[in-house]
């Protein structure tokens, strides 16, 4: 095995010697050098020509430009997200507050109506107002997919992504963890380079999948009205800088090596149709519904449970969840946080759309009300530090369970560790610089 | 493509420049400084006054600022190119340019529209004394100010996209 390493080693260097090219670029190099020429001996063309692809892609490769349309596209789609989908997310709230309602009109039983009000109404239903957000943003997505884009921002960021270790096919397994983390790090398999495979699997959760999106929403909507699109767009953009920083310092000091080439035929560009985008969609849309009716709901009803043990407490402080909560609280006493906020994080563990579920419950109000109880106990810089830290602390227990599956418990565990500091550092650094600059 | 038409996109371009640099600089500005002064003046100075409110609505987003930059250097770029006859370099540019300014368009239509429904059909309280006009900001001006370059766009790319671009 030793010789053969050896033997291969040698004809690789022989190669890059003799053509100045790696031999994984130099091989379909030498494909299309003879397709080409079997194409121009067999087909006789008046004229040369250029596609539209062709045409367009001179604009959108362009080195310059190629980033800062991605920026201008990213931060439309979040603006589609956020403010075409309000007036849905106005008209689901509106339905759930009038089921609260007759519950407390009709179900004269306490212990049934707090159970139904408080941990189904008051958290699911937080948590289900937002599924417009993640309907719109999954379609904009699927007409950015469709339309042969979201292939070419690969292209655009190979370059900037093998100086932080990584290629640009990581940028693959970084968007899909844009729908959700768990298909994120298992499309890391695709990715050829060992090192790079483990660098964009353990950066994948630092990547905003549309769990966070209700908790941005919502602190987004309170906190900053007049910018809520750009604020979650700047937590997206601050999700890929972390992901490549810590690409860069990990693949920097432990896993030496450099990013293999990026080889990939770019689909051409296309019109997408309505009906695949609608199906599209649904698919993915669909699965944050399912997933709301099952751990969501176990989870909710976990932390209503806690809110209302040991039996007889009377107020949610004197609880279980209170108590957690007061320990807690110390820790986060240098971003603003009272023990409600510090004790909602601990369930995003589970799944992070939780969060704003346990607030929900913590609070005991639904989600209009919820704005106006959160806003008399942050400031604008403790909410945006609050966002921050949810976009970057352990990932949920299904993206560590696909880490463990794809690189084994080591670097699972690195992943939670690591992700926890960084979300304390960097919500303090959000706390210290904000605060320096504000004053 | 004709002379007066990529003249035409060249000073829109500017346009585009000066508004999304405007959007772009005091919006990250206003996030450190509160005061309404600079918002304000920056309001006043670029925007008309119809009456029942100001024409553009300036929007001072960072985001829209950003886009409104890209959108104007495309125009821009792929102007100055269409003059020299460019392709490649200059019409690609120009038609690159033309595909974002629609998608912001449609995407300031739709959201006009959707505050729309907030306002006169779910009647938000938030939303209580909202008018369109206020909603008819940089983006959506300019995005209609861009129509004839827009339609120009559209049939350039209808023909490649029959034909592809014949080159001798």
């Amino acid at each position: 095995m030793e010789e053969l390493r050896k033997v291969l080693n040698e004809a690789k260097n022989r190669l890059i010697e003799s053509f100045g090219l790696e031999p994984d670029v130099l091989l379909p190099d030498i494909r299309y050098r003879v397709i080409e020429e079997i194409v121009s001996t067999s087909i006789i063309r008046e004229k040369v020509e250029l596609t539209l692809t062709d045409v367009i892609d001179d604009a959108i490769l362009n080195k310059y430009l190629g980033i800062p349309v991605f920026l201008s596209l990213a931060w439309m789609m979040f603006q589609f997200t956020f403010s075409v989908a309000a007036p849905i997310v106005d008209a689901v709230d509106m339905f759930f507050s009038w089921i609260g309602e007759i519950i407390g009109e009709y179900i004269s039983n306490s212990f049934l109506a707090s159970f139904l009000a408080d941990g189904i109404v008051g958290g699911l239903g937080t948590i289900l107002v937002f599924v417009p957000n993640i309907f719109f943003l999954f379609l904009a997505l699927s007409a950015l997919e469709d339309s042969g884009y979201l292939a070419r921002v690969a292209f655009i960021f190979d370059r900037l992504m093998r100086k932080f270790r990584l290629s640009g096919r990581s940028i693959i397994p970084h968007l899909i963890g844009f729908g959700c983390n768990v298909p994120g790090v298992m499309a890391t398999r695709t990715i050829a380079g060992e090192n790079e495979r483990i660098l964009t699997a353990i950066t994948n959760p630092l990547i905003s999948c549309s769990a966070r999106l209700p908790v941005y929403v919502l602190f987004a909507g309170v906190f900053f009205p007049d910018n809520s699109p750009t604020i979650i767009f700047s937590l997206y953009m601050l999700g890929i800088v972390l992901a490549f920083l810590i690409s860069f310092v990990v693949g920097r000091f432990f896993l030496k090596g450099k990013p293999s080439p990026l080889i990939m035929e770019l689909p051409e560009y296309s019109m997408p149709e309505t009906r695949t985008l609608l199906m599209h969609m649904w698919e993915r849309g669909i699965m944050f519904v399912k997933k709301a009716g099952t751990v969501i709901l176990a989870g909710v009803i976990a932390i209503w449970a806690l809110s209302n043990l040991p039996l007889g407490v009377k107020s949610v402080e004197e609880s279980y969840l209170g108590i957690l909560g007061h320990i807690m609280e110390p820790l986060f006493k240098p971003f603003g946080w009272d023990w409600r906020i510090a004790v909602s994080i601990v369930f995003g563990f589970v799944a992070k759309e939780i969060v704003v579920g346990a607030l929900g419950m913590i609070y005991g109000v639904e989600e209009e009300a919820l704005e106006h109880v959160i806003s008399q106990t942050m400031t604008p810089l403790s909410a945006y530090a609050f966002m921050t830290f949810v976009l970057i602390y352990v990932p949920c227990v299904a993206t560590l369970a696909a880490i463990k599956g794809e690189l084994g418990w080591k670097w699972a565990i690195f992943s939670a560790i690591y992700e926890v500091i960084l979300a304390y550092l960097v919500a303090l650094m959000i706390m210290v610089i904000g605060g320096v600059m504000l004053s | 493509m004709k002379r007066a038409l990529i003249l035409y996109s060249i000073l829109l371009s500017l346009i585009f420049i000066f508004y999304g640099s405007m959007d772009l600089l005091c919006g990250i500005v206003r996030w450190f400084m509160p005061a309404r002064a600079l918002p304000d003046l920056v309001q006043t100075s670029l925007s008309f006054d119809l009456g029942r409110g100001r024409v553009p609505a300036i929007t001072l987003d960072p985001g829209m600022g950003l886009s409104l930059l890209v959108i104007g250097f495309s125009l821009l770029y792929g102007g100055l190119g269409s003059l020299k006859g460019k392709l490649k370099g200059g019409e690609s540019f120009f038609l690159a340019g033309s595909i974002l300014a629609l998608i912001l368009l449609v995407l300031q239509v739709l959201i006009l529209f959707a505050n729309g429904v907030e306002t006169y059909a779910l009647r938000i309280e938030d939303f209580s004394g909202w008018t369109p006009l206020e909603d008819l900001n940089e983006g959506l001006v300019l995005g209609l100010l861009a129509i004839p370059t827009l339609s120009s766009s559209a049939k350039r790319l209808r023909s490649l996209r029959k034909t592809g671009y014949q080159k001798d």
